[in-house]
């Protein structure tokens, strides 16, 4: 298991594993519609708001920006699932789309991106 | 007092009323009533956009395609058909003319160069439990009449945006009610913040109600609510004015007014600005004291957006944080 990525660990819920996700728009969430369930979704700044109606099926959201008062943090927050912002991440993360991952924390509000084998 | 408006309602001459304000138009017109700052304007109620709605016969729709559709795909033709209704429709005139007569006073109270926001107001987002965050959207640095009433119409529609839409699909989905669709607008004077943000009343990291938390950035408050830079980041002790962390965010953009005054533009942070704390000291003690009062007031630890205006601080918005349990009496 190795760390692909770090950030800030915005929900009080911080464990999840679940295969990565990429959300860029709408039809990326119409896709997921029905298969989003116990997915770890990850999104750049844009389409945040975009990924609302499938929040609830998800098992965890990564975002490479953003801070506590993000929009997606606090729906992340409200639907009881992990969520690290700010994410950076230190391998080419469209490499691994699809594959299984961990999201973790130290105990210090720092998140972590774990890439299982 | 008796107002001469039906459908229009003056933040600083009305009381507050969810069920034509929604909650967010609401809860700043009971937190002007005591006394904290928020930007003036006025309100489009409830009753304007189900006059409207109902017109469209939008609501009967809606419930129709909900009850007929499970396939996601067909999100997308009808909320376009929707879309280009509202594209094309003519407020009528006795709505027009109010917020027309409305944007008026505030221009001769404010001067003809001010801007305003404009942001949708629903009875079912900022609810605890549910705050169907960002569903709806707002708008900045509005200035033309012709556009404040695009920008009306574009709130009024976000409510039956795809996203929107989808999100009901997955309620019902689910076997949750779906709620009503209703939506008030608030028009205010643009705070031309140097600073804004958000102020949670508990750290909403790990849920510990002994802390405060702010986000912070330079220019407008919208990069840091649509997640645009990494904003500073400060833990302060709730009972008394302590510092327990703070982390200075990359801060690469801020939000300003765009040059002909009409919407937003992101600009660069030079790296003095990155590498420093956007609020000082004195600062961040009147925002630990707001947030304390504010959470009295609203009896429930709250979520605030903030802006910071000629060393005045504005409140923009107030909602419940829904993610935490926490009734305060």
């Amino acid at each position: 298991m190795k760390v692909i990525g770090k950030g800030l660990s915005c929900s009080s819920k911080s464990e999840a594993i679940g295969d990565l996700v990429y959300v860029t728009e709408i039809e990326d969430v119409i896709q997921l519609f029905d298969s989003a369930s116990g997915k770890i979704c990850l999104v750049n700044d844009a389409g945040i708001t975009t990924l609302g109606p499938i929040l609830s099926d998800l098992a965890g959201t990564i975002c490479t920006t953003g801070g506590a008062g993000s929009h997606l943090a606090i729906l992340s927050r409200e639907f009881g699932i992990p969520c690290i912002m700010g994410t950076k991440f230190n391998i080419d993360i469209s490499s691994v789309i699809g594959m299984k991952i961990k999201l973790s924390h130290n105990g210090d509000n720092h998140g972590y991106v774990h890439l299982l084998d | 007092m008796c107002s001469n408006y039906n459908y229009i309602e003056f933040i600083d001459k009305t009381t507050p009323n969810p069920n034509q304000q929604g909650n967010k138009g609401k809860n700043i017109i009971l937190l002007h009533q005591k006394g904290i700052k928020v930007p003036l304007g006025f309100i489009i109620k409830i009753k304007a956009f189900n006059e409207i709605i109902n017109k469209m016969r939008i609501q009967e729709r809606v419930n129709n395609f909900l009850t007929r559709e499970i396939n996601p795909k067909n999100v997308i033709p009808f909320t376009n058909e929707l879309k280009a209704e509202f594209d094309a429709l003519r407020i009528p005139k006795t709505i027009y003319n109010e917020i027309k007569e409305g944007i008026t006073i505030l221009r001769s109270k404010f001067g003809l160069k001010t801007t305003f926001a404009i942001r949708s107001s629903t009875s079912i987002e900022d609810q605890t439990q549910f705050s169907f965050a960002g569903q709806a959207e707002s708008f900045c640095c509005v200035s033309s009449f012709e556009n404040i009433i695009k920008s009306i119409k574009k709130c009024w529609n976000s409510l039956f945006s795809p996203s929107s839409l989808l999100f009901l699909m997955k309620m019902k989905q689910k076997g949750k009610e779906i709620p009503k669709l209703e939506m008030a607008v608030i028009i205010q004077k643009m705070i031309l913040s140097r600073v804004a943000g958000v102020l949670f009343t508990a750290n909403v990291l790990d849920n510990n109600p002994n802390e405060v938390l702010i986000n912070s950035n330079w220019g407008l408050c919208e990069t840091i609510t649509n997640n645009s830079v990494i904003p500073d980041l400060i833990i302060l002790d709730k009972n008394e004015f302590k510092i327990h962390k703070i982390d200075i965010g990359k801060k690469e953009s801020r939000s300003i007014q765009n040059f002909n005054n009409s919407s937003t533009m992101l600009i660069e942070n030079d790296s003095s600005l990155r590498t420093t704390l956007s609020l000082d000291n004195n600062h961040l003690i009147e925002l630990h004291e707001l947030g304390l009062t504010i959470e009295r007031i609203l009896k429930y630890p709250q979520d605030i957006e903030w802006a910071l205006e000629n060393d005045q601080i504005y409140v923009l918005q107030s909602r419940p944080i829904t993610s935490i349990n926490g009734e305060i009496e």
